[in-house]
């Protein structure tokens, strides 16, 4: 019998002292709060109505979750309406993933993860738990995790949608043992804890999940594990206000978080230090309601929600590796 | 909660999101102190307190530089730690509900399911906060400090005031609640809301305004797709959209009009014709004006119904049915009627809508009764009840009446063929409720009696033609003045008389008043049915009247009692009585007078007379020889026939005269009953006698003869003098006529 899989923010020694070491770097490397300059490269419109979410797929072209309007557009890499996917089992999208030639999409409405083909035809759909309330999806290799935002945790998927496991307020990550119905989350503050849990991204070979209410974004190893924490609440030009995205940014391993409220985009390096945020034309470049961001190839696409826009930027990254 | 005037200051004491050299100096603390765990750093026993005000007033947070965009101050002199309590604008509730924590971005969407935002007009806004641009926006009505949710989801989500009660709606929408011009609000519902409105979050049992309204969209009502709000309306008043293609439908009826609020009524919904949920005027939301004042095309009286007659009158969509002031009374108590729910009475007062109403054509639709603008019957014409062969319409308040259908004033008899075809109700056979006069039109002899007129449409004519009681030519007097004190009904006429009519006698829906019961068709009544108001087997009826003439009642004169039988059987072929005579069931007055069909005009008599000459009778009670020239001069009134009938050698009489005659043309004087004063009658029986003056036989003083005076004052000394004994000898007395 396997051995569970320990969740590992919740005072283990080997968590304290990675952290300890992470801050007293932090301390050392006094954060550079150098800007970004941004180039907008493109603009997609394509009325959507508060789209939340994106993926890109293997040829770079971006796929949007247009919920309200009951489908998924995609743009190519230009920024021109490709082609929409609909489907009568479609109620409330809101999140996607696109991973081994499939879409993946969390529909709170139905409280299920669909599954299409890229040609928009419905492979399955992975009915969760009662009570769940699926807002983002993020396919790992071996497992999927789902954001299970109303109760507060991220759900462990097998690919089939078998519980695997819970983190979250009083869960313990991965089990090998069958998961018993869930009962509602709690939220909370403490690590691996969440107030809100919004959009996954890939970090690695880990994954970024956004603590919305949390002010905060937690990420995780690929298995499941708590890595590191990523930005805090507050309403300081430094800190999260109201996290929405975060994806992986140049280095691979630093983290760009967008802020729905001030919608500033923060840019974290790798050990997390703040460097600032996104600017244009020498000034902080602020969105209208920001939401998910995600980039590949030197290129990011940012969701600004409140518009119905979708944007296509380069950032300049002269001297900003460490 | 800070009270106007006072200055509230909260210190904060827990300062978890402090800035970056607070947590430098703990990260500091805790690389010298022992290893601890996330738990301390972070605290997992839920948000503090401070950053659960933090999440949304921004300006408490700690190194909080100044954002665009925040609500100007609202007067609350609340105090965080030095800082102006401040609200957020509609961005901070975005940055949560934009699917993230919660999804209402559907709220958003302006035009769809967003609340309107900018009015003209924000003075009826109570103590809602507004924007920076005195707009709404989501703070206006929901604030996390306000009505407490029952449950997660539930229907209250952070209002600022009660919403079950409306009473957040009513702050700003006052006036589209006000009683009289709108739909009303806080109304029970008396059944569970139809699967339609089951959305609208109600969890309480009286209709609100967001029972019709989306909260985020209130201009678009539920269930309403363009001006079409009928299915929102039937979803609670289903019972009202049977209107559909009826003549009150006027999308089918009048599709290129124009309609109160300007739309064509073929573009609208059917209810919006007539009815406005807002700014209506007046009871029923009516949405059409309504007459101020009569006119001469707006008969306007007590009690009729201004929302019908706003159409049904001249040079309105409905004046081919004007109603012109006239037929069934209005306003009249409607107290004793029964059907109460089928007739929707409300109060206790008649009006239009008692009878009809105007969203259905007919209650017989599942009988076949068409409804495409044909036109109406007794059976439909949005009568609520039928005027069917139970008369179920006029039977409901009209009891009494409704007893003609156990009789042969039942209009499914075979008598009523020809006119039913016409008129095809139960009722309405005779009456018509929206006519000046309130009877069916037409009338066949010359009377100023309307219901005299109405019974002689059917009655009148000879006995016997058609299957109906014809009255014949003769009878009783209508149309003069009923003595005060007789009691009976009339009509009134020119002068401040009551005149009587058919109705002064009859009730035409009462068979019996004595509870004799219709025996079908061929009974024709007697005394004590007939339709009579009062029993008459005794005459009574007749000396209400006649109390003078009653004299007769009990005498010698009252066939009734001295044995009408035997009268009848002794008089066979000799006495001339009436030869279709039912001679059972007659009273005092009917052996000699015929109220209806009587032999000739005057005193009604019932006997068919002989001429005179030619008949037995003569040749019975003269004494002169046929062709003398006494013969000839002899007196052939109708009433010296009548009485010879009986007084003579072949009648039923033993009291005949063996002489008698008088010369013709020789007149005298005698009172007329009062109307004319005196007259000059032919000298005949009735000069003399009385036929109802007679003391009753029990009486011991008698007045011999019937004689209208004593015979020392009789009329013969007027003309004969002291000659006038002799005179009646000699005319009365044979043997003293031939005495030399």
């Amino acid at each position: 019998m396997r051995r569970p899989i320990e969740y590992r923010g919740t005072g283990r020694r080997a968590c304290t002292l990675r952290r300890l070491l992470l801050l007293g770097l932090f301390l050392v490397l006094c954060p550079d709060s150098q800007a970004r300059e941004v180039t907008i490269l493109a603009v997609a419109e394509a009325e959507l109505r508060y789209p939340t979410d994106l993926a890109l797929d293997a040829d770079d072209e971006a796929w949007v979750v247009d919920g309200l309007n009951a489908r998924v557009v995609e743009f190519d890499k230009r920024g021109r309406f490709r082609r929409e996917l609909r489907h009568p089992a479609f109620q409330n999208l809101v999140g996607i993933d696109i991973a081994g030639g499939a879409v993946y999409l969390t529909d709170t409405g139905s409280a299920s993860i669909h599954v299409l083909s890229p040609e928009g035809e419905l492979r399955k759909s992975i009915a969760l738990p009662a009570g769940c309330d699926p807002v983002d999806v993020l396919v790992l290799p071996d497992r999927l995790v789902v954001s299970d935002n109303d109760n507060h945790r991220l759900l462990l998927l097998s690919a089939e949608g078998g519980l695997q496991g819970v983190i979250g307020k009083g869960a313990r990550g991965l089990s090998d043992s069958e998961v018993r119905p869930l009962p509602a989350g709690q939220p909370g503050e403490a690590v691996a804890e969440f107030i809100y849990p919004g959009i996954l991204s890939r970090h690695g070979s880990g994954f970024l999940a956004v603590d919305v209410l949390g002010g905060r974004v937690q990420a995780f190893t690929q298995l499941a594990n708590f890595d590191r924490m990523v930005g805090n609440f507050g309403a300081a030009p430094d800190r999260l206000f109201r996290p929405q995205g975060a994806c992986a940014c140049w280095t691979g391993m630093g983290v760009l978080v967008t802020d729905g409220y001030t919608g500033l985009i923060h840019l974290y390096s790798e050990y997390s230090e703040h460097q600032g945020v996104l600017e244009r034309g020498g000034r902080p470049w602020a969105l209208r309601g920001p939401t998910a961001i995600t980039g590949r190839n030197g290129a990011w696409w940012i969701v600004e929600g409140r518009t119905g826009r979708i944007i296509k930027v380069g950032i300049d990254t002269k001297g900003t590796d460490r | 909660m800070a009270r106007q005037g006072q200055t509230h200051e909260i210190r904060d004491t827990i300062r978890p999101g402090g800035g970056l050299l607070a947590v430098h100096a703990i990260l500091c603390a805790l690389l010298i102190c022992a290893p601890v765990t996330a738990q301390v750093l972070l605290p997992s026993e839920g948000p503090s307190t401070k950053k659960e005000c933090v999440l949304c007033h921004i300006t408490w947070a700690d190194g909080y530089p100044g954002v665009a965009g925040l609500l100007a101050p609202l007067g609350h002199e609340l105090l965080l730690n030095g800082r102006e309590a401040r609200v957020s604008d509609e961005e901070m509730c975005w940055s949560c509900h934009n699917g993230y924590v919660a999804d209402s971005r559907i709220r958003f969407l302006d035009g769809t399911d967003a609340h309107n935002k900018s009015y003209e007009d924000w003075t009826e806004h109570g103590d809602l906060p507004l924007d920076q641009s005195g707009d709404m926006y989501c703070g206006t009505c929901h604030t996390p400090h306000g009505q407490q949710m029952d449950a997660v989801y539930s229907f209250s989500p952070f209002m600022r005031s009660e919403l079950r009660r409306s009473t957040l709606c009513l702050d700003c929408h006052g006036d589209n609640a006000g009683p009289g011009s709108n739909h009303p609000v806080h109304v029970k519902l008396e059944a569970a809301l139809p699967v339609e409105l089951e959305d609208s979050h109600v969890s309480a049992d009286t209709l609100e305004c967001y029972t019709c309204h989306r909260l985020h969209s209130p201009r678009r009502a539920r269930l309403v797709e363009g001006f079409d709000r009928a299915p929102l309306c039937e979803a609670c008043h289903e019972d009202q959209s049977i209107i559909r293609r009826t003549d009150h439908d006027l999308r089918t009826s009048l599709p290129d009009s124009v309609g109160p609020g300007g739309v064509a009524y073929g573009a609208a919904d059917a209810c919006a014709a007539c009815h406005l949920m807002h700014g209506s005027r007046g009871k029923g939301l009516w949405a059409r004006n309504l007459p101020a004042e009569a006119d001469s095309s707006n008969p306007v009286v007590a009690g009729v119904d201004l929302r019908c007659v706003e159409c049904h009158k001249k040079s309105a969509p409905g004046a081919e049915k004007a109603w012109r002031g006239h037929g069934h009374p209005l306003a009249q108590p409607v107290a004793e009627c029964t059907e109460r729910e089928a007739l929707g009475l409300e109060d206790d007062q008649m009006s239009c809508l008692t009878c009809h109403d105007p969203h259905r054509w007919s209650r017989l639709e599942d009988q076949g009764v068409g409804i495409d603008n044909e036109e109406g019957t007794p059976l439909s014409s949005f009568l609520r009840l039928p005027d069917d062969d139970e008369g179920r319409l006029c039977a409901a308040c009209h009891a009494k009446e409704a007893q003609a259908l156990s009789s042969d004033h039942n209009a499914g008899t075979r008598a009523f063929a020809e006119y039913r075809a016409e008129r095809p109700g139960q009722c309405t056979v005779c009456h018509n409720q929206h006519a000046e006069r309130a009877f069916a039109d037409g009338h066949r002899r010359a009377t100023t009696s309307p219901t005299s007129s109405l019974c002689l449409d059917c009655h009148a004519g000879e006995p016997g033609a058609g299957g109906l009681a014809r009255i014949g030519e003769h009878g009783h007097p209508l149309d003069r003045p009923l003595p005060a004190e007789c009691g009976l009904p009339g009509y009134a006429g020119a002068s401040a008389d009551t005149l009587m009519g058919c109705e002064s006698c009859h009730d035409p829906h009462v068979w019996s008043v004595t509870g004799e019961q219709w025996a079908g068709d061929g009974d024709d009544g007697g005394q004590g049915s007939s339709f009579l108001l009062a029993d008459n087997r005794g005459a009574q009826l007749c000396a209400l009247c006649h109390e003078k003439e009653s004299a007769v009642i009990g005498s010698n004169h009252d066939l009734s009692w001295t044995g009408a039988a035997e009268i009848h059987a002794s008089t066979a072929g000799g006495g001339n009585p009436p030869s279709d005579a039912d001679t059972t069931g007659r009273n005092a007055c009917s052996w000699c007078h015929a109220s209806h069909g009587a032999a000739g005009e005057r005193t009604m008599l019932a006997l068919e007379l002989g001429d005179g000459e030619s008949g037995g009778l003569a040749e019975a009670t003269l004494s002169w020889e046929p062709g003398s020239p006494e013969a000839d001069q002899a007196s052939w009134t109708p009433g010296a026939r009548h009485c010879l009938a009986c007084h003579s050698r072949d009648g039923w009489s033993t009291v005949v005269p063996e002489a008698w005659a008088h010369p013709q043309d020789v007149y005298t004087i005698q009172a007329d009953g009062g109307q004319t004063g005196m007259r000059l009658i032919t000298v005949d029986c009735g000069s003399c006698h009385d036929p109802h003056a007679a003391l009753r036989k029990d009486q011991t003083l008698r007045r011999a003869g019937y004689l209208r005076l004593s015979s020392h004052e009789a009329i013969c000394s007027d003309c004969h003098g002291h000659k006038a004994l002799w005179k009646f000898g000699f005319y009365h007395d044979k043997l003293k006529r031939l005495r030399p």
